[in-house]
């Protein structure tokens, strides 16, 4: 028995041995994904897709070869820095940072849909529409450098995202905010080049393929929302003498509470425990979850769209038989065109069958955005005065949080000043409201009891 | 089980998993293609036009004189009610003693079945007549009352100031998608917007504090625009005349491509071709007033129309 066991066993682990050997290669190199959500939303062929993969690689590279075109205005060593796959060389330059410490969240793409996005709340970041929270600049301008440095040195309280500070120096830090950056600049071109290709050229008309087109249509404008950041700060008025003072804190309040003025309490509740507005998306969520309200809807009907093509087309043939008024030519051409377009209808609607399954795996079921419970002395973007001060001046980019511009009404401007001096006093009385309310804001943890019921019971919260 | 035919089960899985499971990886979209990738990367690091297809050469004027287009968007069917927003908030907090908003993002006439909010412009002009180049000085008015905006559609030209109002007794923001704006309006109070560029479609209009609150505005660099009436009539002056002009036709319930109408009614098309993103050319004469006359929508044109 034993003797006859032998063989046996030898061949199973040269077997073994071998499939090792041969199957199981390197791992393929990670690519980066198409922006499947926006392929749909501009309804763009698989053809036009193969176009925009190709400038798209033409333009950035993949993501273990990162192409840097001048014209990006980003730091082409920085990005080497940061891209590829995870190593040390001899000397002890340690390459490949972002996925080291950033795509399991973020994702190769920085589409925000690491492995382990699924699993936290909120969900990370989506970098490719170049929307971005927490930053020193006007609404819908991109962030500084400094801006993004900050949140990668000290992360984000509240969040999923840690703070970098101990784990990283300074060239390490900058190479992954240049790494964001090109990211977040190849998300908005392929955008860019979704949206042109709906919108810009006519049907079934290609991509030009020209330098012009790719580098001064597409990507310059882009790249240059990037490198004009510096110049979009929110300008910022030094704080009333009276900052942090309990008239201040006070008049902030009274802002805050007053739903002709700042009305702060619609969405952070009347107990600002973050209670008010509990049905709204932030956009990042907002389209997904239109996306897949409509790509449900299609592959629920696909059936029905492919019979209602054929109907259509076999009722038009039918009208085109019984109009005598026609010459056999012009018959038979309508008749073509006819078959052309039921065979568009058709391959359309195999396309979106094929694709729009990937497309919904490759989202994350949206959530509602919970506006921040100011009570809680958590916040997000910074607890300095001036971070708060930016949120209010600008508001939050990609959220519903709005700009609280208007605090100072025509009635309380003298009648008697001039239109300069009264555009001087109202800034002045908008810049002093702005900081009152970062001061009552500030104050909300310690306001003792919470103002108008903050402290009832979580149950008796407002919810629509 | 033997200890090996255990182990040559384990060898067998291992050699199947490895052959099949270990290559090509599924990914989103196509792969780019080398060759192309190639062309294309030599054609940016040179900067050339790299022998691609030409760049779209600027429209040069090739007619003269203008003509005027209109004609009228009639639904085919049964008008569709107007439906209440269904919000607890709403009706709470949007008139005096509560006010149930209503959707108006189709309104359809029940007498005419005409189309009110259809909106038809020029995608793109060689010309604009001197006295129109100018955007206009007055601001267009978009207001909100009772947690509606008054225009579920509006269209504002480059440059052209946008005076948008609060006519409710309580706050609203209007966020205009794409654009960064997005302040607070207080009660009786306004705030201006100036479009700094177009917008090839119309984009949405939302208030954060009433989630249910929606309309469009439409940015347009030349002033070829028109939105329908009640009875869905439209017309557009002055268009340049003697030459191709590309006409895009938006609504907010439109099933093309970002809310495009597209309509392949046989005897439409025998005038005008109409393309599946609502688009169709024109070739007006000079001083001539073409009338697209009836023009029939589907209710399959327009989704939950």
């Amino acid at each position: 028995m034993k003797q006859r066991c032998v063989k046996p066993r030898f061949w199973v682990v040269l077997v073994g041995t071998l499939g090792l050997a041969v199957g199981c290669g390197k791992a393929p190199s990670p690519r980066f994904d198409s922006n499947l959500m926006v392929m749909d939303k501009y309804d763009i062929s698989f053809e036009q897709q193969q176009d925009i993969a190709n400038a798209l690689a033409a333009l950035f590279g993949t993501p273990d070869d990162p192409y840097v075109p001048k014209e990006s205005g980003l730091d082409k060593d920085k990005i080497k820095l940061a891209a590829g796959p995870t190593k040390s060389d001899k000397a002890g330059v340690h390459t490949g940072l972002y996925r080291e410490h950033c795509a399991h969240c973020h994702g190769i793409s920085g589409n925000g849909m690491g492995p382990t996005a699924a699993f936290l709340k909120p969900y990370p970041r989506d970098y490719r529409e170049g929307w971005f929270k927490f930053k020193s600049t006007e609404r819908a301008e991109m962030p500084t450098n400094a801006d993004l440095e900050r949140i990668l040195r000290h992360g984000i309280p509240g969040t999923s995202m840690p703070a970098f500070e101990v784990a990283l120096v300074q060239p390490e830090i900058e190479a992954l905010v240049e790494y964001v950056k090109y990211l977040s600049l190849r998300g908005m071109v392929e955008i860019e080049l979704a949206r042109q290709t709906s919108e810009e050229l006519g049907e079934g008309e290609r991509l030009p393929t020209t330098a012009e087109f790719l580098v001064e249509g597409v990507l310059k404008p882009q790249a240059e929302k990037w490198s004009s950041a510096e110049t979009k700060l929110m300008p910022v008025a030094a704080p009333p003498a009276d900052f942090g003072s309990p008239a201040s804190i006070a008049a902030g309040k009274s802002l805050f509470y007053d739903v002709n003025k700042a009305n702060c309490l619609k969405c952070h509740g009347t107990t600002a425990l973050g209670d008010g507005v509990l049905n709204d998306y932030d956009q990042w969520n907002k389209d997904v979850a239109e996306f897949r309200t409509k790509a449900d809807a299609t592959l629920a009907s696909l059936t029905e769209q492919r019979g209602k093509a054929e109907e259509d087309f076999a009722t038009a043939v039918e009208a085109l038989g019984a109009d005598s008024a026609l010459s056999e030519e012009e018959r038979k051409q309508q008749r073509e065109t006819l078959e052309k377009d039921k065979a568009a209808t058709l391959k359309k609607l195999g396309e979106k069958e094929r694709m729009l399954p990937t497309a919904m795996a490759y989202t994350l079921v949206p959530r509602y955005i919970e506006p921040r419970n100011l009570r809680m002395g958590v916040y997000r973007g910074g607890r300095r005065p001036l971070d708060v001060y930016y949120r209010i001046h600008s508001g939050i980019n990609g959220t519903p949080m709005p700009a609280i511009a208007n605090l100072v009404a025509d009635s309380e401007l003298p009648a008697d000043l001039s239109e300069e001096e009264k555009a001087q006093r109202r800034q002045s009385l908008q810049t002093q409201r702005m900081w009152n309310i970062v001061d009552y804001v500030l104050s909300l943890p310690y306001e003792p009891g919470g103002e108008l019921g903050a402290d009832i019971s979580m149950l008796g919260r407002e919810r629509n | 089980m033997t200890k090996q035919s255990a182990l040559l089960a384990v060898a067998l899985t291992t050699l199947v998993a490895c052959s099949s499971g270990c290559t090509g990886r599924v990914g989103a979209g196509p792969t780019a293609d080398p060759t192309a990738v190639t062309k294309l990367r030599e054609a940016i690091e040179s900067g050339s036009s790299g022998g691609g297809d030409a760049a779209e050469a600027a429209a040069s004027p090739s007619g003269t004189g203008w003509g005027s287009l209109k004609g009228r968007f009639v639904f085919d069917g049964t008008a569709p009610e107007l439906k209440a927003i269904e919000s607890a908030r709403a009706v709470k907090e949007c008139g005096d003693g509560g006010h149930v908003p209503l959707d108006r993002s189709l309104i359809v006439d029940p007498q005419s079945k005409g189309i009110a909010n259809v909106v038809v412009y020029a995608r793109k002009v060689s010309r604009i007549k001197d006295e129109l180049k100018e955007p206009p000085k007055t601001p267009l008015v978009f207001d909100q009352k009772e947690c509606e905006f008054l225009s579920p559609v509006a269209v504002a030209q480059v440059n052209q100031e946008v005076l948008v109002k609060n006519s409710d007794p309580f706050g609203h923001n209007t966020n205009i998608t794409g654009t960064g704006y997005n302040p607070v309006i207080p009660a009786g109070g306004s705030s201006v917007f100036k479009p700094s560029s177009e917008t090839a479609m119309p984009v949405g209009v939302t208030c954060s504090i009433h989630p249910f609150m929606k309309a469009y505005m439409l940015f347009r660099a030349n002033p070829y625009s028109a939105i329908s009436g009640a009875d869905g009539s439209f017309e557009i002056k002055d268009l340049p005349a003697g030459e191709e002009v590309e006409l895009q036709v938006w609504h907010a319930h439109g099933v093309g491509t970002g809310g495009g109408l597209s309509l392949k009614d046989p005897a439409l098309t025998k005038a005008v071709k109409w393309d599946a993103k609502g688009r169709f050319r024109i070739k007006l004469g000079e001083n001539e007033n073409k009338d697209l006359s009836t023009i029939v929508v589907p209710a399959a044109a327009l989704a939950g129309g």
